[in-house]
């Protein structure tokens, strides 16, 4: 639905920022909230997952920063298939979504059945006071998943362009397609567009398609801050986190890693999202006038409580080589939840949304409110919800009533 | 509303020699896509098989997106966070032997890879996973 223009939120609204995170899934970040907020569909603290001897592990809010998840949980199609479905190589309709096969699917990296049990763990609210204090200050989805049950490439295709084309996998190349990215509809109308990726060490995930064909779209984190300061930022701002652990190119240093993807210390993307918040807070023109999404783009392989719903389907299939399953993917269903929260001064604190999302509703959220009609889209982002009417306060809220934080 | 303090992670979150992860991996064999189109003197001086750590990842990603971007690898900025001053033993990336201006590439490029092409990068991921730990 496109956004209720008489609203002052939406009036005010010039900027949308949105900060893409990696691999986490929505019980393992903000699953411990539900102790204290139950609109928030976390975790009871009940459920569990058979291991492979059959004893049932529990969820624990054990998760660690950094070391617990090596190796990396596995989660490309056929491995999520297991996780949803209890089953590397079936799905719908012969099996129902139970949740009931990430311990199993863990398990098979390591053949380690204590440590399998790990996938279930998560994080105790205030070890992640960033994230956790955002989603209850401001709006937390309830129901945003990623667009793929499948790895990070083709989930991320789905922000920029509202499909993958056809892929569930990390091999992509898009060019040439019939829809175009947000980013070159937003340039065509005349808008201001930058994908900020953290430094030319780090890079895209974009490369073979936007880096290669239309460099000019992008500029660093660097570049990013300095924009708020001088109030250049672009209307629409697509940011990535860093990707490596790297000695800085300038030689100013170590770059830690802040993408949260495991093994990485999840400290850092802590650190991250709140310098992202704070530029953005300390400009009050640019508070007053941006919407930030803060989401994460699939789940990594870990645990999630919720079975993904059906969607509408993508007009692609993915056939079962491509997928590893016995089944072809007709893109009409969506992978596991993943945390998302949106920030803006004009979001009623303690807000939790119950719709459905997932990435491709970011291109049609950017398209319906900078763009309005706009029929070359796939139907996934045509029938994508959007959210900027989230910003429904009728005054901004005051600034002791917004969190700050200070980056150490 | 009081200030929340953000900790740093500690000194030993950062692990540059840790095996490239499956995402870095897909990262580097879509950079290697677009350089194996590119003229011999604008390749890479990086092997494939020595990219195998995230740093090395990070010095191989360095070259190839200035290439793509026009950029000198010096010109690259300072990042504000989450970073850590430079140690004795922490020094800049050797500047790329390539050229560094924009470039422009083939038409070809913006192609799928073709079947052989395909094959042959399938074989370096699979050089490169022996090489890093399973995951």
């Amino acid at each position: 639905m496109p956004p209720d223009k008489s609203k002052p939120g939406i009036k005010a609204l010039k900027h949308v920022v949105v900060l893409m995170m990696e691999n986490r899934s929505f019980d393992h970040m903000l699953g411990g909230l539900k102790a204290t907020n139950p609109a928030i569909d976390g975790l009871t603290g009940r459920e569990t997952n058979p291991d492979t001897t059959g004893v049932q592990a529990s969820v624990q809010p054990l998760a660690e920063y950094q070391s617990q998840l090596d190796p990396d949980p596995n989660h490309h199609f056929a491995a999520v298939n297991l996780q949803i479905f209890g089953d590397p190589a079936k799905g719908p309709p012969a099996l129902q979504p139970t949740m009931q096969g990430f311990v199993k699917s863990y398990f098979n990296q390591q053949r380690n059945v204590k440590h399998s049990r790990d996938i279930l763990y998560y994080f105790a609210p205030d070890k992640l006071p960033v994230l956790t204090t955002l989603a209850t200050e401001f709006a937390v989805f309830n129901r945003w998943f990623s667009s793929i049950p499948g790895p990070t490439i083709c989930n991320r295709a789905f922000a920029h362009y509202g499909t993958s084309f056809g892929q569930v996998s990390m091999n992509l190349f898009y060019q040439g397609k019939q829809y175009k990215s947000i980013y070159e509809r937003m340039l065509a109308a005349g808008h201001t567009v930058k994908l900020f990726y953290y430094d030319e060490a780090s890079s895209t995930m974009e490369v073979v398609n936007l880096l290669q064909n239309q460099p000019s779209l992008f500029g660093t984190f660097q570049d990013f801050l300095s924009a708020c300061d001088k109030d250049l930022l672009p209307e629409y701002s697509f940011i990535e986190p860093n990707y490596t652990d790297h000695d800085a190119p300038d030689g100013s240093g170590e770059a830690v890693a802040c993408d949260q993807h495991p093994d990485h210390d999840v400290r850092a993307g802590e650190q991250f999202i709140a310098t992202v918040y704070n530029k953005i807070r300390e400009n009050p023109k640019l508070w007053a006038s941006t919407a930030l999404l803060v989401v994460y783009d699939e789940h990594g392989g870990i645990y999630d409580h919720v079975p993904p719903p059906a969607c509408t389907p993508d007009g692609f299939v993915a056939q079962p080589s491509d997928t590893g399953t016995l089944d072809a993917f007709h893109f009409d269903r969506l992978g596991v939840r993943v945390p998302a929260i949106l920030v803006s001064p004009w979001v009623p604190k303690g807000t939790v949304i119950n719709d459905v999302f997932e990435h491709a509703c970011i291109p049609a959220t950017i398209t319906d409110f900078f763009l309005g009609a706009y029929p070359q889209r796939s139907p996934r982002e045509i029938a994508a919800n959007t959210f900027l009417n989230q910003l429904s306060l009728p005054a901004m809220r005051a600034e002791s009533d917004c969190p700050d934080f200070t980056v150490e | 509303m009081d200030p929340i303090r953000v900790p740093r992670p500690p000194a030993s979150a950062f692990h540059k020699n840790r095996p490239v992860s499956d995402l870095l991996a897909s990262q580097i064999e879509h950079f290697q896509h677009i350089e194996a189109k590119l003229e011999p003197e604008h390749r890479s001086p990086f092997a494939p098989h020595e990219i195998v750590t995230e740093n090395a990842a990070a010095q191989y990603i360095t070259h190839m997106t200035n290439l793509l971007r026009g950029q000198s690898t010096q010109k690259a900025g300072p990042v504000a966070v989450p970073r850590r001053p430079a140690k004795r033993s922490s020094k800049p990336l050797p500047k790329p032997e390539g050229r560094t201006k924009a470039i422009a590439l083939a038409a070809a490029a913006d192609k799928a890879p073709a079947r052989k092409r395909a094959s042959a990068a399938k074989k370096k991921a699979a050089h490169l996973k022996d090489k890093r730990k399973k995951s």
